[in-house]
């Protein structure tokens, strides 16, 4: 078993050793938007006349959110780049278990969001004096949450694009990003209005922002928060699981493998 | 196969032995394993295919009767098998030992595949055993590539069972997909990784022990050697089919499925390609299901056809046997002769072909 999920990992390596492009698109993202986001934390800084530090808010908040948005990326993309260069026949013929290429996926978003994330965190510390390590050990869980999320989600869109075919892959990129507003990433939940806020909590990642804010702003850290964000993600990571297996069956049933391979 | 059913067969060697000379003494050889008689003549079918037939002599289907040392539905019992054997009186010197030594590899049994409504694969079933070579043959949208993506379990048949080793895929698929492997046009191998690279990731898929050493020996085997830090995207045809034949033998498959192996070859190509295929599966021990739509090649390689055509199997035989059965000049005119000719009503082309037919999907 150990072995195959190498093998996905291993797989994925290659490709990332000899595609400069690749790498750059690694990186591209998160330094143009620690750029962006820096001078504009500059500005409300100023603005607000410095009785309200913007830059851990606005700069952590983002660097989180890259992390789960390359989290369900890394996930998505590793396996259309089978779909796309027609590999699933020879994938599912092999001895891997669906579950087993999850879980090498899963290994290869670890090593990508974690390269990305030092350094953003980096460019962070050296442009804007940001340093995300400084509130320690406490982030972690939030960081594991927001993993989980992440994979659940790029584990849907593996489910999507094996049954409805590569003409879905616009989701790898946009599904995270259709839960953001309701995730309270750079404002608190309390500012949506109050049926929002029912469905926003239904949202671990509701729930991972706002225990990381109270961290960030020192405050006692929220227990209760972190509950529910591991008991949803247990919930959605479990479901999205089911959803790939089912899906993976039924491309079986009908012979789209196939079809979307060709 | 597990060790104990091997040390059931040990075991029963004995008994086998002292039945076959018992029933030998006590009456001649009523059923052997070769079904018909010697130099019979057809004619009676009033078919010219049937009338040309020099002889009948044909392998029984084990799958449509299976030989009683290799029913694997029951635990085997070597008293039991004994005592059952004596009594139906059934069994021969011939039987026996040929039964014993034969081994599917593969079992396929009544495969079904229907899709909204349309019967592509009509309930076949055949056998490969070990170290033998299968042609599988037919017209486009025979039903041939449905039947191997069921057979590699990337689709699941509506109805009947594939055994590989005698396990089921059904139930058993991870054991059972990591004795077999694949090369098929369709199946294409990641254009962005070197050669190396694609046959390490699949080596590490398969499990292989010693994967840099298998993937050193399949480099040299298949002449890539000079190519393995070359981009798989950039190979040529003759290269690429090299590429996939390797990747087909990193795990010294039991069972190799080949789609048209040796399409868009050159013929000089093509002939080092089957023989570097036969060496390496006589050398594993290796059963092939190989189709192709060149006939000569099959005829060269096969040992024996099954022509499949509205999903059903038609005629099954060696090709020699194909050849003189329908009074053709080759198998490529048998081809031709298997295809145009219309079906009746049951998918039947000719009474001729009924026990065929009967023997290939009764198992």
């Amino acid at each position: 078993m150990a072995r195959r999920i190498f093998a996905v990992f291993l797989r994925q390596f290659y490709l990332y050793r000899h595609s400069i492009h690749r790498w750059l698109a690694l990186f591209y993202w998160a330094t143009i938007e620690i750029f962006v986001w820096g001078f504009l934390t500059l500005y409300l800084n100023k603005i607000g006349a410095a009785t309200f530090n913007f830059v851990p808010v606005l700069l952590g908040a983002l660097i989180f959110w890259d992390l789960f948005n390359r989290a369900q990326q890394s996930i998505s993309v590793s396996f259309l780049e089978d779909v796309w260069s027609r590999n699933l026949g020879n994938i599912f013929a092999t001895p891997l278990r669906p579950l087993e290429l999850v879980a090498g996926l899963m290994v290869v978003s670890v090593v990508q969001v974690a390269g990305a994330v030092v350094a953003m965190a980096g460019l962070s510390f050296l442009l804007w004096k940001l340093d995300i390590f400084s509130f320690g050990w406490l982030l972690l869980p939030f960081f594991l949450n927001l993993f989980m999320l992440g994979w659940a989600l790029g584990v849907v869109v593996m489910a999507l694009v094996l049954r409805l075919g590569p003409s879905v892959d616009i989701f790898a990129w946009s599904l995270a990003m259709l839960i953001q507003p309701l995730s309270a990433v750079f404002y608190p939940v309390s500012v949506l209005p109050a049926f929002l806020q029912k469905i926003a909590f239904l949202l671990p990642t509701s729930h991972v922002f706002e225990g990381m804010r109270a961290v960030i702003f020192g405050q006692e850290f929220l227990w209760e928060r972190l509950l529910w964000a591991f008991g949803l993600n247990a919930i959605y990571f479990a479901a999205a699981v089911f959803f790939f297996l089912v899906m993976f069956k039924s491309v079986r049933t009908k012979g789209l493998l196939q079809r979307h391979t060709d | 196969m597990g060790s104990g059913r091997v040390r059931q067969r040990v075991f029963a060697a004995p008994y086998c032995v002292l039945l076959s000379i018992v029933s030998l003494s006590r009456s001649h050889t009523r059923r052997s394993l070769w079904e018909g008689t010697p130099q019979s003549t057809g004619g009676a079918s009033g078919n010219g295919a049937a009338s040309s037939r020099q002889t009948r002599l044909r392998p029984r289907n084990p799958l449509a009767e299976p030989p009683l040392c290799f029913v694997r539905e029951k635990k085997f019992r070597a008293r039991e098998f004994f005592a059952s054997s004596l009594a139906s009186e059934k069994s021969n010197v011939a039987q026996v030992f040929v039964a014993m030594a034969i081994m599917s590899i593969l079992e396929a049994k009544n495969l079904v595949k229907i899709y909204d409504g349309t019967k592509a694969v009509d309930g076949i079933s055949f056998s490969i055993q070990k170290n033998e070579t299968v042609g599988l043959l037919g017209p486009n949208g025979a039903g041939k590539t449905t039947t191997i993506q069921m057979l590699l379990g990337l689709l699941e048949p509506t109805a009947g069972e594939v055994k590989v080793l005698g396990k089921s895929l059904r139930s058993h698929r991870h054991e059972v997909l990591s004795y077999m492997n694949l090369q098929a046009t369709y199946a294409w191998l990641p254009g962005n990784l070197s050669v190396r690279e694609n046959l390490m990731v699949f080596a590490m898929l398969y499990s292989v022990k010693n994967a840099s050493r298998r993937v050193a020996q399949l480099l040299e085997l298949f002449d890539l050697k000079e190519l393995a830090n070359a981009r798989t995207g950039i190979l040529s045809s003759g290269e690429g089919t090299r590429l996939g034949l390797a990747k087909a033998f990193v795990n010294k498959p039991k069972l190799l499925l080949l789609d048209e192996p040796t399409a868009s070859l050159d013929p000089d190509a093509a002939d080092r390609i089957r023989t570097k295929i036969k060496a390496e599966a006589h050398e594993n021990g290796t059963a092939i299901l190989w189709t192709s739509h060149n006939m000569r090649e099959v005829e060269t390689i096969c040992d024996r056809v099954l022509f499949l055509s509205h999903g059903k199997i038609l005629a099954e035989g060696s090709p020699q046997e194909l050849i003189a059965r329908y009074n053709k000049k080759d198998l490529e005119e048998t081809f031709i002769a298997l295809a145009r000719e219309p079906l009746n009503g049951q998918g039947i082309r000719n009474p001729a072909l009924q026990q065929v037919q009967y023997g290939a999907s009764k198992g």
